[in-house]
């Protein structure tokens, strides 16, 4: 079975919503998690293919910070989600060389372009 | 000697009060005191700067010196001052300096700059400096000098002097700008708390609107298609609209110029993924590409072309084939600006009228043009779509 994609989003609406979007694509989702430290687990059990990452998590966990330990430990593809627009939180981010970097609310179609790239390789 | 003081009071005295000087004999004329004596005196007084002397006819006159003694200058500045010569030794100092250093005059004068005698300016990098000065080029610098754990900040000149005697020498200028950094500091402070607390606003709402969306995307998507699907969508585009213009300017910058090109291009994108219409099929052509709008104007003008787009694609829902939208912008802030929106081979209805129309979506459209910027909408003379005039802003 191919991989999926691993969701990391504090907010259950938006996460249930990318889900829907992600299999309407025809991609399964691996598993949602709305912190650092259940992205790494779910990410242990069942490794994805891509995680899309909200930058601001639960329990003030950071995001950036996530995607890095994701990154090291299991070289997953990263996509940043985040209603951050400022410079300096995108700059860091870009540190990572994800994948993508897309802003709240989602362009429909950027997202769609950039799921499926990843997805495609 | 006091008595020698006590005449040379008198006789300086006697000049305050005679602006166009006394000769010796004048002066001798005046006071208990032989003309030896006064010429000694006076020569003194020369010799100090104190006094001044010029030669009318015959006479030597002798009058007040208006030049300003430099230890006076060097005192009254509230600056630290000091006077080095070409060796670094201190020639001179000023009571600012005396006073921050805690020495008195006599234990530093005529000795070299080191920790003990001027610790502000014995780092190594300020001795530095100083050397080049001395070579006759001015330099400033900033120096940070700790003391009891406080970093004292100064604005130092290193400027070159000559001395009397042709000697090269150096008087550097230290300004004390400590409280200038600290209220720097506050300052920057209160910025960047500013800036993370607008970055912080502009996140929550980019976050609310995303999940605003989210809402009615799901709602949409346990719908069939129909009139209520319809309604969703269009209110997912106004939301849409909105949001738009906050992810290309964010809540930090309020009277931002928008970019019409980059805002209603992702607004066009966006329509053409809510209608499920292939991208190529909206064209957006800008005769003025560089043409901004303020932020409330552009938010309203993109509310106004997502209405009359919307309006155009859900009354040729039913048609079978493409639906090529194109909209043309022209116009320039100083100028009245165009909008020509139309949907290729559509006809809008005979009867409709924009004043009295039943749709929300041209009503708001109208409104919106109307009575917010205070423009004119018509339907555009092939009746395949509309002509929005904003007036100048």
């Amino acid at each position: 079975m191919d991989k999926g994609i691993l969701i990391i989003e504090d907010e259950t609406i938006i996460a249930l919503d990318i889900a829907r979007k992600i299999r309407h694509y025809g991609y399964s989702v691996s598993g949602i998690a709305a912190d650092e430290s259940e992205a790494l687990s779910l990410a242990a059990k069942d490794p994805p293919a891509l995680a899309l990452v909200d930058i601001k998590l639960k329990n003030a966990s950071d995001g950036i910070e996530a995607a890095r330990k994701l990154t090291e430990q299991f070289s997953i593809p990263i996509v940043f989600i985040t209603a951050y627009s400022d410079n300096r939180v995108r700059e860091r981010a870009m540190q990572l060389q994800p994948e993508g970097f897309l802003l709240k609310p989602i362009n429909r179609t950027e997202f769609e372009t950039t799921i499926k790239s990843v997805m495609t390789r | 000697m006091p008595a020698d003081e006590d005449e040379i009071g008198k006789i300086k005295e006697l000049l305050k009060n005679e602006p166009r000087g006394l000769s010796i004999r004048q002066i001798t004329d005046q006071l208990p005191a032989n003309r030896n004596l006064v010429a000694k005196y006076l020569d003194m007084l020369l010799v100090s700067g104190q006094v001044e002397m010029r030669t009318v006819g015959m006479a030597k006159m002798y009058y007040l010196s208006h030049r300003v003694p430099i230890s006076a200058m060097m005192d009254a500045s509230s600056d630290l001052i000091v006077v080095l010569d070409e060796n670094l030794r201190i020639i001179r100092v000023n009571d600012n300096f005396l006073a921050f250093s805690g020495s008195a005059r006599e234990q530093i004068v005529g000795k070299q700059i080191d920790q003990d005698t001027l610790p502000l300016l014995a780092a190594s990098t300020s001795l530095a400096t100083a050397r080049s000065a001395i070579k006759g080029k001015e330099i400033t610098e900033d120096i940070v000098f700790n003391r009891s754990g406080a970093a004292l900040h100064f604005h130092a000149k290193f400027i070159p002097t000559v001395f009397e005697n042709g000697a090269p020498g150096l008087t550097v200028i230290l300004e004390d700008t400590t409280d200038i950094w600290r209220a720097e500091q506050t300052l920057r402070a209160a910025l960047r708390e500013k800036e993370i607390l607008l970055g912080d606003i502009n996140q929550r709402i980019n976050n609310n609107l995303q999940l605003v969306l989210s809402f009615i995307d799901l709602q949409m998507a346990s719908l069939a298609n129909g009139p209520a699907k319809d309604i969703l969508r269009e209110t997912q585009n106004r939301i849409l609209a909105l949001s738009l213009v906050y992810g290309q300017i964010g809540v930090a910058h309020p009277g931002s110029r928008v970019s019409l090109s980059t805002y209603l291009g992702n607004l066009v994108k966006a329509l053409s993924a809510s209608y499920e219409i292939p991208p190529e099929d909206i064209t957006m052509t800008m005769e003025n590409p560089g043409l901004t709008m303020d932020e409330s104007r552009a938010t309203t003008a993109g509310l106004i072309l997502n209405e009359l787009t919307s309006f155009l694609l859900l009354t040729a829902s039913d048609r079978k084939g493409r639906k090529e939208i194109t909209i043309m912008i022209s116009g320039d802030p100083s100028k009245e600006c165009v909008f020509r929106i139309s949907l290729k081979g559509h006809q809008l209805p005979a009867n409709l009228d924009l004043r009295t129309t039943e749709v929300l979506g041209l009503q708001l459209g109208y409104t919106l043009v109307t009575k917010q910027l205070g423009g004119t909408l018509s339907i555009s003379e092939d009746r395949q779509g509309f002509m929005v005039i904003l007036p100048p802003e």
